[in-house]
């Protein structure tokens, strides 16, 4: 008659894998596959998601020689002593798995959103929601599930989707290269995640007959399955991006490296200016179940095991147990790899061992038709009311352990809103650039020196120390909008490492911020805040966003800087800021690579990198180019469309650049109505053939210039290689340098007017 | 004498033969009553007997009695016979069609108590009862809590009689079934339980009764007490019944499968069972275009949960991640902080809190005075406390928002509980920042998951939809248009879930 009949359906049971799964997998994905395999690891996932497969296959095969509930089953089976022993092997690789969970949740909230907060005040109050989510029982968590199902999942795969267009290919290819031990590693790597799958298991207990024509553990195969593809879908797409946007380096660098991704993503249209922390929450929502489950499940095999009336009794020995276990110092890799050496080694095999022993034990002793008995305890109000009084118990005791103290009013921050950055005199320069807040109150304007603070010291860490000591308030980088770096620290490669490392592991630092270069004094672009009502942050800021970004230029942020410092062979081009009769302007490109400034581009010379790389809609082409000279045509260029093809040509790589756009003359044009049409033709032509001729002449010369002469990968050939021409990119595995001396081009032009 | 009442509080003396005992009975039970009318007469011709007249005043139509009833009685029995008089007296002499014969003092007490007349007769040791009632009551007067802009404007009243007329002219169903019960050893309140006999699930009614006979209490004064002694979930804020004070709405439900409790003296009648949807329909949605009601409820799930989060969220942004908002409205929020010298925390707290006094004290004030209230609170204080610079103005900004959502939701006790839990919230993300706001959200929803009402799940049709198979969805955060609602909601049994069948056309 009911629902409440503490059964879950077998679209329940989707959403609850997928719920149970997602959190975990998702977060560690990148690192367990680019660890063992490199940037070639999708088919690694999906050969480790047939393996899942076939473990799902495994269990629901065992399924159906389990009667009733596993745990009583066991008992049945096993007597006593035995199921004891059986479910103390469970209870062991459940409170592994849950000590890994939380602590790898926690250093992820510890690093990402609650800064200054220790361990323990993270982990008690998830173990004690997850402790309440678990005492309520399975059809609770199952709810649990499903009502948040669409919450956490839609949000998520958009931002992904999102993230999509800004994957950089060459991170990824090309594919197939790994060895198969490589590949082998990745697959079982990916497959050890999954090895939660098992709770299945337990659970089978609890799921209610869809009554179809077909039995229930077919039921529950197809739903598992459907449940595992939503997964492994999501894992691929997270794979493709973190490797993707950050490169295999920094995804195997760090255990939970997915959760850095989102912050790279660009939404449009947001109401907010970071998305990373509301969508980090919402994974987080996730959690809560899957360590529901376990501790569940704990308090279960422990009621038995002990022979305890109530379970609910169990449940805050074993909140505190895992608090105090997950709180215990060491550092998560080296818990990972123990956990891993673990699962590999004897969770895996157990999980299959185990209930085979069981079933076998079961049939050779011919043990059919024994009945088995609900072990649900009744709800009843006194236990509600001790489980909620808990909860509170709980929560105002680390309300008052923890150091909510810590917390820092918006008023007391300093947000810094540019940020420029500079080596001199041995030792790094950072100018701190502030935002008038006094301004927006209708206060009178700050003093602008005072909106400029300057440290000197040896590296960032020196610097915020100094910081500290010398500012009633808290410096706060997340509302950085741009970030300005010296000629003079690109030069120093060591010490450019080290700042943009400081920079990516900083979470509060929007990864989205606009990087520029400064050629000469930095300290003169950065006095030019002076000069700027809102500020030189939300000037340049605004600046790029309005002119630069809609006139289709290439969009470099400080995500862009780390894929570079993580990618030795990626090159980056840096917007050259410069102060031009007493006007803040963008004039030129650096080219950046290895860390490095290792080139210089200016001018109209600009033009001719972007039109290289790709960009450049609108930009304006003045035929003929004289100094000093008014051009005859001026020419802008739209409808921009570029052909790059990398093949062998006399056993040597060859690279072909083709150009097509559209002309719009803006200058030049005979514009009288006496003109005839003939007349009009022809200059059309002789404008093209100029500004053909132009451009394939200064694309020449740059190419040559730049990528021949001083052997600067600055239009990322060689990466472009690794999806454009897998063969050859292997032949030049590791060897750029003799890639470039190799390579041969071929640049054609064709710009149609109408 | 023997003693009144028994252990159970019920009148234990029986009803006598002779009209003496049973007068001195009734005189000993009613002393001091005031209201109580009784008068013994001598009824008859040639063959006299005596009967013993008994009413409360006002709670009788007087004028029916006196004239009507009594006056026959005395003028027009004289052919009474010898035999049978009890008979006689109840064929002949009572011209009314509500009659009863009661047969213990027990019901002879609860009947007067409820308005009827009794007559006793001498020689007989049952009781006539006449129902006659008249007592005072508003009539039925329109909606003040739940108004609508289109739709009946009729609310139900205090008087449980005009709140069954009210349900029995929208439900013109011999299937529709009204069960009395009374509730309350003193206050006798009489509780009438309503359903659509084969549409509703029998369990739900057995579940009922069980509740409404798992307790004795002396007396119950409104739907607010029954729905606490009858509710699984004491625990949690989150109401396990629906009230509200529209017979349409009221008939809707019980069209839908659901059971109505209308308990005397209550201008409110509660719907069971219900879900958190349930909390979020309101009438006119379904007299509106579908597009509106849609559109309207997407702004009532939106605002429940601004009344949830929005305190807490700001909390969060200005304390912990003010990176989510855009540097202007972060520095803004700076700007406006400086200078208060209370911590956010504190600020929010007390700015809800004097919300809360200003709400509690409009509430109890009359009518004129509490619109004083308002204005003098909310805005002279209100922008007394920015300018002084005791609050910032983002704080009474969300603040006010944070109270206008929460009224968006058409159910008091509803949004009440919403009220409540954003005090945990506001904790929770004064602690934690995102990750406390986090753990907020997962506390409500766990709690959500885990609460039922009669077997429902709370938080259907978001859970267990399949229950009907999706249809609930049909009237969810979307809701379809009418035609294309032809089944009912999973309240209903199964088998009685088809409510809409469209006819073909002959061509």
């Amino acid at each position: 008659m009911y629902s409440e009949n503490r059964k879950i359906t077998l679209r329940q049971l989707k959403r609850l894998i997928v719920f149970d799964l997602f959190g975990i997998i998702c977060l560690v994905v990148p690192y367990v596959v680019t660890s063992n395999t490199g940037y070639d690891g999708l088919p690694a996932l999906c050969f480790g998601f047939l393996l899942v497969l076939v473990y799902l296959l495994i269990l629901v095969f065992f399924m159906k020689y389990i009667r009733g509930s596993y745990l009583d089953f066991m008992k049945e089976t096993l007597g006593t002593i035995g199921s004891f022993i059986v479910c103390a092997l469970y209870l062991f690789k459940f409170f592994a798995s849950i000590v890994m969970v939380t602590r790898l949740f926690t250093e992820v909230i510890s690093q990402t959103l609650l800064e200054r907060y220790g361990a323990i005040s993270i982990i008690a109050p998830m173990i004690i929601v997850s402790a309440y989510l678990g005492i309520k029982g399975c059809e609770v968590r199952a709810r649990f599930s499903q009502a948040l199902y669409f919450v956490v999942t839609v949000p998520i795969f958009l931002l992904l989707l999102l993230g999509l267009k800004d994957v950089d290919i060459a991170n990824l290819m090309p594919i197939f290269t790994a060895n198969i031990n490589q590949t082998a590693l990745g697959a079982y790597g990916y497959f050890l995640i999954f090895n939660v799958l098992e709770l299945l298991l337990f659970i089978k207990h609890y799921v209610a007959d869809d009554k179809k024509h077909r039995s229930i553990h077919t039921s529950i195969l197809v739903y598992c399955m459907q449940g595992l593809g939503i997964i492994f879908v999501f894992s691929f797409i997270f794979m493709i991006l973190t490797t993707g946007l950050i490169g295999a380096n920094a995804a195997s660098a760090k255990i939970w490296s997915s959760v850095f991704i989102m912050q790279l993503i660009k939404v449009p249209w947001t109401l907010l200016n970071r998305q990373d922390s509301l969508i980090l929450g919402l994974w987080m929502l996730t959690i809560f179940s899957i360590l529901g489950a376990f501790l569940y499940y704990m308090c279960n095999m422990m009621k038995g095991m002990f022979g305890v009336r109530n379970k609910r009794y169990m449940m805050p020995l074993i909140a505190v147990i895992v608090i105090i276990a997950s709180a215990v110092p060491m550092d998560l890799e080296v818990y990972y790899e123990y956990y891993a050496r673990y699962i590999t080694y004897i969770g895996l095999p157990q999980s299959i061992i185990l209930p085979l022993l069981v079933i076998l034990i079961d049939r050779i002793r011919g043990a059919v038709g024994k009945k088995t008995h609900n072990a649900q305890s009744s709800n009843g109000l006194k236990k509600r009311a001790k489980s909620l009084s808990m909860l509170v118990v709980g929560f105002i005791m680390i309300g008052m352990l923890s150091s909510c103290g810590d917390r820092i009013e918006i008023e007391d921050r300093e947000f810094v809103q540019a940020l420029a950055v500079d080596y001199t005199n041995n030792e790094l320069t950072a100018y701190y650039i502030l935002p008038d807040v006094a301004a927006i109150s209708d206060q009178p304007s700050t003093d602008p020196e005072k909106l400029l603070r300057t440290f000197h010291g040896a590296n960032f860490f020196d610097i915020e120390e100094q910081y500290k000591l010398c500012s009633s308030k808290k410096l706060d980088y997340s509302h950085l909008k741009v970030l300005i770096v010296g000629e003079k620290l690109l030069q120093n490669e060591i010490m450019m490492q080290d700042v943009v490392t400081y920079l990516q592991n900083n979470y509060e630092i929007s990864k989205n911020t606009y990087i520029f270069l400064v050629k000469d004094n930095i300290k003169d672009i950065v006095d030019y805040n002076k000069n700027v009502s809102n500020g030189i942050g939300d000037y340049l800021d605004r600046m790029y966003r309005n002119n630069l970004v809609q006139s289709e230029k290439e969009e470099i942020t400080l995500g862009s800087l780390i894929n570079a410092k993580n990618n030795s062979d990626f090159a980056i081009q840096l917007p050259l800021l410069t102060i031009r009769n007493n006007d803040l302007s963008i004039n030129g490109i650096g080219i950046v690579r290895n860390d490095r400034l290792v080139n210089e581009i200016e001018g109209q010379n600009v033009v001719y990198t972007d039109l290289l790389s790709g960009y450049g809609e609108n930009s304006r082409i003045f035929v003929p180019e004289e100094e000093n000279k008014d051009p005859k045509y001026v020419v802008r260029l739209t409808e921009i469309k570029t052909m790059n093809t990398i093949t062998v040509q006399n056993g040597k790589p060859l690279y072909s650049y083709y150009l097509q756009a559209t002309g719009v003359v803006e200058k030049g044009l005979s514009a009288n109505s006496t003109v005839t049409s003939e007349e009009k033709e022809k200059q059309t032509k002789e404008i093209k053939k100029l500004v053909d001729e132009k451009l394939r002449k200064e694309l020449t010369n740059q190419f040559d210039m730049i990528e021949k002469k001083d052997q600067i990968d600055y239009l990322n050939i060689y990466r472009m290689c690794r999806y454009k021409n897998p063969k050859l990119f292997k032949f030049y595995e590791d060897n750029q340098k003799g890639f470039l001396q190799d390579l041969q081009y071929s640049i054609s032009v064709d710009v149609k007017f109408y | 004498m023997q003693k009144l009442y028994d252990d159970q509080e019920k009148v234990a003396v029986p009803i006598a033969k002779k009209l003496d005992q049973n007068v001195k009975t009734v005189e000993a039970l009613f002393k001091d009553a005031a209201d109580c009318v009784k008068r013994k007469f001598t009824i008859g011709g040639e063959n006299k007997v005596d009967i013993y007249f008994l009413y409360l005043d006002n709670m009788v139509n007087k004028e029916l009695v006196e004239m009507d009833t009594l006056r026959y009685l005395i003028y027009k029995m004289d052919d009474l016979p010898r035999e049978k008089q009890f008979e006689y007296i109840l064929d002949k002499g009572i011209r009314s069609a509500d009659v009863s014969i009661l047969t213990t003092m027990e019901d002879v007490v609860d009947n007067v108590l409820s308005g009827d007349t009794v007559i006793f007769v001498d020689g007989y040791n049952q009781v006539i009862s006449v129902s006659i009632r008249g007592f005072a009551n508003r009539g039925v007067p329109t909606t003040s809590k739940e108004v609508t802009v289109r739709g009946s404007q009729e609310a139900f009243s205090e008087a449980l009689f005009v709140n069954r007329v009210l349900l029995r002219k929208r439900i013109k169903d011999t299937r529709f079934k009204i069960v009395q019960k009374k509730v309350g050893v003193r206050t006798k309140t009489d509780v009438a339980i309503c359903y659509i006999e084969d549409i509703v699930k029998p369990g739900v009614l057995e579940d009922l009764y069980e509740r409404l006979d798992s307790f004795v209490i002396d007396g119950i004064f409104d739907s607010g007490m029954l729905e606490q002694l009858t509710e699984r979930n004491h625990y949690s804020p989150f109401p396990e019944f629906q009230s509200t004070e529209r017979p349409d709405k009221a008939a809707s439900a019980l069209t839908e499968g659901r059971v109505c409790v209308i308990v005397d003296n209550s201008p409110m009648v509660l719907l069971l069972p219900t879900t958190l949807n349930a909390f979020y329909q309101a009438s006119d949605d379904y007299y509106s275009r579908w597009e509106i009601a849609t559109f309207a409820r997407i702004l009532r799930y939106l605002a429940s949960f601004l009344a949830v989060a929005l305190p807490g969220l700001y909390i969060t942004i200005v304390n912990y991640q003010a990176e989510l908002v855009s540097s202007s409205l972060a520095l803004s929020f700076a700007a406006a902080r400086e200078g208060v010298p209370f911590s956010i925390l504190l600020e929010v707290i007390v700015m809800e809190i004097a919300f809360e006094l200003l709400l509690e004290a409009g509430i109890r004030l009359p009518g004129p005075m509490g619109n004083t209230i308002g204005i003098v609170g909310g805005l002279i204080i209100g922008d007394a406390a920015v300018n002084a610079h005791l609050a910032s103005p983002m704080v009474v900004i969300i603040v006010a928002l944070t109270a206008i959502t929460a009224f968006t939701i058409p159910n008091e006790a509803f949004s009440a509980a919403f009220r409540l839990i954003r005090y945990m919230i506001i904790f929770l993300s004064a602690w934690w920042g995102l990750y406390g706001f986090i753990l907020g959200v997962a506390i409500l929803f766990i709690h959500l998951s885990s609460l039922t009402s009669f077997g429902m799940p709370y938080l259907m049709p978001f859970v267990g939809s399949t229950l009907n198979d999706s249809n609930d969805y049909q009237d969810a955060i979307i809701k379809m248009p009418l035609d294309k609602q032809t089944v009912r909601p999973a309240f209903a049994k199964q088998g009685a879930r088809r409510r809409l069948i469209k006819k073909q056309k002959n061509k």
